[in-house]
């Protein structure tokens, strides 16, 4: 029965467009630090640990849902390659995303009594999303005179939101009972920089009889620190280092909630709640919008051309003009962080050795972009922990994380991977993530 | 049972890792394959849509499309280039000189003496006649302009003084008189001009004569001591010349006052080669402004078409010919006469345009006192014209069929599009035709060298590229028709257009039924929207 719930889970999850935020294999290290980024319930078993400043944790993470290298080049029987961009396009989903996520832990230190964790950690995250829409690959490939051929190629997936901040973190761990452990932290969030798709609707819609194209459109485009990077060709050395540092026009806060629970003996289960918050945003602010428009092309006015062809296009310019209305402003505005969520139900098949099943979704625009995954988290004696799992991400079956942890004295090496395939079989994988870093664990809180 | 679930899970694990990893074979660029990228292009080209006044006002710009208010059935209109006649055509008065001779004893009673000292005085009067080119018989001209030229020659040995009076020469009811003075010191002679504007000239001399001139003349010689032997004379050259008349009276004959003649193109023909096309009601029409003040015949003696291709005429006949046309019976008006041939009047009139003219031509001749002498009196004035103007109203009613028109456009392909081509597959070009005409059109499209050999055509068979609307009873369209043509050029025919230097487009137009006879009409709720839209197949090779 519980194969036939997983396959069903599975498909029913595949049918959800998007992809996911990496970083659900550390969820399985517990013991670290920086796994109580996923869960602030976690909490690890030092009664200090010291994050070390660039030492402690650097997470970079690249994932892309739409088709892996192996959708679009087959290998035929020959041995030659081919590109199957057919093959390719069956595979993207609606709406297609790039994600590139990077972290890297500044600072963190946290205290543990007998009952409870606190923590403060600082760190600089970068997010950057890339939607596009399928429509515009099969455009690209097959023109508009293919399938989309009496059918409106929907563009409207189009986004580029891409957030760099800086992130104080203070969290508190609490057991209440030898079953049940709470956490939260609150988060104070210091933008640096922000391009935000608030709304982008295009599409292109080909009458099947007439061959007029019809395109529609709108939307809105945030912006703050970009026009100033810009003006410097994106060097960030160039700006003032005051602002970058200790600048705090666009503040925002952020809180993550999470317990970890055993019901029953041998039975845990958690559940995280992470990133619900936002910035206002007010540094170098800029917001772009189009009004939403619907123009038709449907060639040259004959009538148009015998009177005065010399002024056909220009009169085509101005009627877009005066059609698609654009703007330009500045004023404030917030964006909310793309909240997560973990739920995760593990069963200790011995003392050492526990399987889980883990959901992770994130919310991006109004999609939840899910991983579902199987893991096994293995305690072998005090300085080796491992976790190993195989998780349904990105539109993808081939994914296999791996985690290490080696404690050794009060120093604490940890290497984390959502995919460990993704070096050996870059064809295949949709995703890359790696995590590492060095603490410093000392003491123990149940010694 | 632990030993058991890590031990399957390590197997699912490494048989899975080992199951991906045997499918995978190395991933070498210089493998690929060659391919093409075939997308598929629609476009729209070009919209329009036209009404059938744009339609027929861009055959001919120049002339008119008229719309009937009541039934908005519509009608071309043509007019010939106006033609007309002037007064100094119709009356020309021609210069004309007297002479007279007065005998100093005789005539003038002056007496004969070896040392004549004294003054002697003497009157006398003559009349002439002013004869006119064509015998008409004048009573009275306001001049405009003219000059009475005087010449007086004598061959007394004295000073002379003669006065002429001539009593039917008046401005503002005073009779023309001059005094010429005629020196002995000065041989005898002396000439004087008189500026007869705005004179009038009474040529019935008082009574009921015409064209005659009176002058009296008093002639006064004061002596100087010379004899006087009685056969000496004064004589007088009276001459009148550049006259120009503001008004004319009298009778003016029988004569043809006026031929001319006119063409009228009809232009909406202009690249028509064949069919046959009638209409139930054309009309031509004549306006005849007459002003002058006589009755005048109108005689058409010419009305045909005639095809400019062929040559072919194609007369007209049965109308009422000659036609007495009005005149005005005070100075400076105008009557107007509207001679109409129709169906009513001219049997054949309905095949005015067939088959296919490009002209029609007609010439007039007038008479004028056709009766001969008129109780009342002619008259002309100078701004007296007999102007015709030609109409011909066809009204779009009736039935055509085989009417084949034929165009030629140079075409050369562009050398950037010849690289392009290449890469295309397949050209399909897609006319979307609305059509709330009567008509069915069929149409072929040839292709050219230079040598006027044909290549290729771009359909495959004549096709029908407009279906007529659907007709009420009153064959009127009720309900547009739409057709759909696809012409699909492969990737071997797109090649002749390399070759192709000229397109010739040969349409052949029915109306529907047309050649049943059924009439249909164009109104000017009728309209063609026509899209033509392109799908280009391409095939770029990588």
């Amino acid at each position: 029965m519980k194969p036939l719930i997983l396959i069903l889970s599975v498909a029913l999850l595949s049918t959800i467009s998007g992809t996911a935020q990496t970083g659900y294999t550390l969820y399985g290290l517990n013991g670290v630090h920086q796994a109580s980024a996923l869960n602030p319930a976690f909490a690890p078993n030092a009664k200090v640990q010291i994050g070390l400043p660039g030492l402690s944790g650097t997470d970079l993470r690249f994932a892309h849902n739409g088709f892996a290298i192996s959708d679009l080049v087959v290998i035929r029987p020959d041995d030659s390659l081919a590109l199957d961009v057919d093959g390719m396009l069956g595979k993207l989903q609606d709406r297609n995303l790039i994600s590139v996520d990077h972290r890297t832990e500044v600072f963190s230190i946290g205290i543990g009594g007998e009952r409870g964790y606190l923590s403060a950690t600082i760190s600089e995250r970068m997010h950057l999303r890339f939607g596009y829409p399928r429509d515009l690959m099969v455009l690209a490939w097959e023109g508009n005179g293919g399938r989309l051929l009496g059918q409106r190629a929907n563009l409207d997936e189009f986004a580029l939101d891409f957030t760099a901040f800086r992130e104080y973190a203070l969290g508190y761990s609490f057991k209440f009972n030898d079953r049940l452990t709470g956490g939260m932290r609150l988060k104070f969030l210091q933008g640096h920089f922000n391009t935000y798709t608030r709304s982008a609707r295009l599409g292109l819609f080909t009458d099947a009889t007439t061959y007029d194209l019809s395109f529609d459109g709108g939307g809105e485009v945030n912006s703050s620190g970009i026009e100033e990077l810009a003006a410097n060709d994106f060097d960030v050395s160039e700006l003032e280092l005051d602002r970058l540092l200790f600048g705090m026009e666009n503040r925002g806060m952020g809180i993550d909630l999470g317990v970890d629970w055993s019901p029953v003996e041998r039975v845990r289960l958690s559940a995280s709640l992470l990133d619900v918050g936002s910035i206002t945003w007010r540094h170098n602010v800029r917001t772009y919008d189009a009004q939403d428009f619907i123009y038709t092309f449907s060639g040259v006015d004959v009538n148009q051309a015998l009177v005065d062809s010399a002024e056909i296009f220009q009169n085509m310019l101005d009627s877009l003009e005066t059609i698609i209305v654009t703007g330009e402003r500045s004023e404030n505005y917030r964006t909310p962080l793309n909240p997560r969520v973990f739920l995760t139900a593990g069963y200790d098949l011995s003392e050492k050795l526990r399987a889980n099943v883990l959901f992770h979704g994130e919310v991006f625009k109004t999609s939840v972009l899910p991983t579902l995954a199987v893991s096994l988290d293995a305690q072998m004696g005090r300085w080796l922990a491992a976790t190993v799992n195989w998780a349904y991400t990105q539109g993808s079956m081939n994914n296999v994380g791996l985690g290490l942890k080696l404690h050794g004295g009060p120093i604490q090496f940890y290497i984390v991977t959502d995919n460990v395939l993704t070096p050996f079989l870059p064809q295949h994988v949709r995703s890359a993530q790696i995590m590492f870093g060095l603490n410093l664990a000392i003491g123990r809180r149940d010694s | 049972m632990t030993l058991t679930i890590r031990s399957v899970l390590l197997i699912i694990a490494i048989s899975a890792v080992a199951a991906i990893s045997s499918c995978v074979k190395k991933y070498d660029p210089d493998k690929l394959a060659s391919g093409s990228w075939n997308p598929n292009i629609a476009v729209p080209i070009a919209f329009s849509r036209f009404d059938v006044y744009d339609i027929l006002d861009r055959a001919d710009e120049n002339d008119l499309v008229i719309i009937d208010p009541q039934t908005g059935l519509l009608a071309l209109r043509y007019t010939g280039q106006a033609f007309s006649f002037n007064a100094s055509e119709v009356l020309d008065l021609p210069n004309a000189s007297f002479n007279v001779s007065y005998t100093g004893a005789a005539d003038l009673g002056f007496p004969i003496s070896p040392a004549f000292n004294e003054t002697a005085e003497g009157e006398t009067e003559s009349t002439f006649e002013y004869t006119t080119p064509n015998g008409e018989e004048l009573h009275q001209i306001t001049l405009a302009s003219g000059t009475l030229t005087l010449l007086i020659e004598t061959d007394l040995l004295h000073d002379v003084e003669l006065e002429l009076t001539f009593p039917n020469i008046t401005q503002f009811g005073v009779p023309l008189s001059v005094i010429v003075p005629v020196l002995f010191s000065q041989a005898g002679t002396s000439t004087v001009n008189v500026n007869l504007s705005n004179h009038i000239i009474d040529f019935t001399a008082g009574g009921s004569g015409t064209n005659l001139v009176a002058v009296e003349a008093r002639a006064l010689v004061t002596g100087s001591g010379n004899p006087i032997v009685g056969n000496e004379s004064i004589d007088a050259s009276i001459s009148l010349t550049n006259l120009a008349f503001q008004l004319a009276t009298g009778y003016f004959g029988q004569q043809n006052v006026a031929v001319d003649g006119d063409s009228i193109l009809i232009a909406i023909f202009q690249n028509v080669e064949n069919g046959y096309f009638e209409l139930t009601d054309p009309k031509l029409r004549l306006d005849v402004v007459n002003g002058y003040g006589f009755p005048v015949s109108l005689d058409v003696t010419e009305l045909k078409t005639i095809n400019a291709n062929t040559g072919v005429e194609f007369p007209m006949t049965g109308f009422p010919n000659p036609t007495l046309i009005a005149h005005p019976t005070v100075p400076g008006d105008s009557a107007l006469t509207q001679l109409l041939f129709d169906a009513n009047n001219t049997s054949n009139i309905s095949n005015v345009i067939t088959p296919t003219p490009k002209y029609l031509h007609f010439a007039v001749e007038a008479l004028s006192n056709p009766a001969g002498q008129a109780e009342a009196l002619n008259f002309i004035t100078a701004e007296s014209q007999l102007r015709v103007d030609a109409t011909l109203e066809l009204p779009l009613e009736g039935f055509a069929y085989g009417f084949v028109v034929r165009d030629t456009i140079e075409f050369t392909f562009d050398d950037n599009i010849d690289e392009e081509a290449d890469n295309i597959e397949w050209v399909k070009l897609r006319l979307n035709a609305v059509n709330g005409f009567p008509v069915d059109l069929e149409a072929q499209v040839y292709l050219l060298d230079s040598q006027l050999n044909v290549l290729d055509t771009l359909l495959t068979h004549d096709q029908q590229i407009l279906l007529s609307g659907q007709v009420n009873q009153a064959g009127r369209v009720s309900q547009p028709t739409q057709k759909i043509t696809d012409i699909v050029i492969p990737r071997d025919r797109v090649d002749v257009l390399y070759n192709t230097a000229h397109i010739v487009v040969l349409a052949e137009a029915n109306t529907l039924n047309g050649q049943l006879g059924a009439v249909v009409g164009l109104y000017d709720t009728d309209f063609i929207e026509m899209r033509i839209g392109m799908q280009v197949q391409g095939r770029i090779t990588y």
